[in-house]
């Protein structure tokens, strides 16, 4: 056999030898594992970012994708810049909905967060249940003490029992503010009759929603300006049933931040006897 | 040229990717010689070679959680040298000496056993591989040598597989004419 007489053959066997020969640097290859390994364990947090990195290349790069690519990415850069459009939720007609709708259930919670955001000040509970033919009953609960009332069919008048005396007070609900209260479905038609802006879609109890989002008057707030994040009010509908499921309240007032949250339930049946007024004294009409 | 084992990749490969560093040793170890032999050839400088190997495992090293290999384990990282000496040859003149000026201690401390005649042969292919163009050197190593696929050589240098292969054949040729003249054939 002559010495080279297999080039390829023997380039590869020297080639072997070359490398088995080659001088080995210990104190290099413990360098070099050492800041790998530091590398490594960089590349926990940047991890998800490299991952979107490496999948963005990939479909990039796959021939049959290549071109495919182009309009689905056209579509989300379309989606990115006017992300509302594709939206499934028609906000024309949320009030629309809202009136069909027999019955309502909210519960909420109302708190007050002072510089420590975990401890909550004071919170107001409330479970409110309305009814398109039989009016509303609700209760409030505040630092333990639960107050129940009853509003009429006609939305017009308010009884609330005096938790103290067990008499039954009864109020005009013909009030600016608080009377959005006695019918969830006014609140959300005030909501609705503000100029709002679009935020984005986010889940709610599990529920896919889409929200708005209107900035707080001038005339709900102090005169005073205090500080603390953004303040808003938040309306997030079901993107499914096209009814709201949430509205969200956050200001900022002379203790903290005030955070008001309001979940609704629409369209469940509700028994009468929900709403029947207890026989009870009334108390004396104040002047 | 030797059998890798991809299966043991594989696994050594998911292990970084659920989080353990540990298997980063084994594949250094594995490849290291693959490596810096490469880079010896290519960059015929013994620290430039280093720092080239520590760079490519490093970047690895950075990237393995997320890696989703296209090729085996030894051609990606025998390609992330190839890429990298490519870059430090367009920007630096460092490594445009002649494959002469390889520190002979590079072949020296653990000379091979038989054949006797193994330095020299070695010499011969260090000098025939120098006379090679980079790109050339570059396709007849990693292919010929080192097993990789004329399809991953092309993706990581960018060019079409007709390419490399003609870079291949040229390579080849030139390899060939090279020993036949030092056999005294030519």
């Amino acid at each position: 056999m002559p010495k080279y007489g297999n080039p390829e053959f023997m380039l590869v066997n020297i080639w072997d030898k070359y490398i088995l020969s080659i001088r080995q640097n210990p104190a290099l290859d413990e360098k070099i594992l050492a800041d790998a390994l530091v590398e490594y364990e960089d590349s926990k947090e940047k991890n998800s970012a490299a991952s979107s990195a490496y999948a963005w290349k990939r479909l990039r790069l796959l021939p049959l994708l290549k071109w495919a690519a182009i309009p689905i990415i056209a579509a989300a850069l379309i989606l990115l810049l006017n992300p509302f459009e594709g939206s499934s939720v028609a906000w024309g007609k949320v009030a629309e909905r809202v009136d069909q709708s027999p019955t309502t259930i909210v519960r909420g919670e109302s708190f007050q967060r002072g510089e420590n955001p975990e401890l909550k000040l004071f919170v107001i509970g409330t479970l409110a249940y309305f009814s398109k033919e039989f009016g509303g009953y609700f209760e409030m609960t505040v630092f333990g003490r639960t107050v129940r009332g009853f509003v009429s069919p006609d939305r017009k008048l308010v009884s609330v029992i005096d938790p103290r005396t067990g008499e039954l007070k009864q109020q005009s609900t013909d009030m600016p503010g608080p009377g959005l209260f006695y019918d969830p479905k006014l609140l959300i038609h005030d909501f609705l009759s503000h100029p709002y802006v679009k935020i984005g879609r986010k889940a709610i109890n599990g529920i896919k929603a889409e929200g708005i989002e209107i900035p707080i008057e001038p005339a709900e707030k102090d005169s005073k300006k205090y500080p603390g994040g953004k303040e808003y009010k938040r309306l997030w509908v079901d993107i499914k049933t096209g009814l709201p499921i949430r509205e969200e309240i956050k200001k900022n007032t002379a203790l903290g931040e005030l955070v008001n949250n309001l979940d609704f339930e629409w369209n469940k049946p509700l028994p009468q006897s929900l709403f029947r007024i207890p026989e009870l004294r009334k108390a004396p009409e104040e002047n | 040229m030797r059998i890798v084992d991809i299966k043991e990749d594989k696994a050594l490969l998911e292990k970084l990717r659920g989080g353990s560093g540990d298997a980063l040793r084994p594949i250094y170890e594995k490849y290291k010689t693959d490596m810096l032999a490469f880079a010896l050839a290519m960059c015929r400088d013994r620290a430039a070679a280093e720092d080239v190997v520590h760079d490519a495992f490093i970047s690895f090293a950075g990237i393995a959680r997320s890696l989703e290999l296209r090729t085996n384990l030894k051609g990606y990282l025998l390609t992330s040298i190839a890429n990298r000496i490519r870059n430090i040859q367009k920007a630096e003149a460092r490594c445009a000496a002649s494959i002469g000026n390889l520190d002979p201690a590079d072949l020296s401390a653990h000379p091979p056993a038989p054949p006797t005649n193994a330095p020299e042969e070695e010499e011969r292919l260090q000098r025939a591989l120098a006379e090679l163009p980079d790109s050339q050197r570059e396709v007849v190593i990693l292919h010929h040598l080192e097993g990789l696929k004329f399809r991953s050589i092309a993706k990581s240098q960018e060019e079409s597989i007709n390419t490399i292969q003609s870079r291949y054949r040229y390579g080849m040729q030139k390899m060939r004419a090279i020993f036949a003249k030092g056999n005294g054939n030519a």
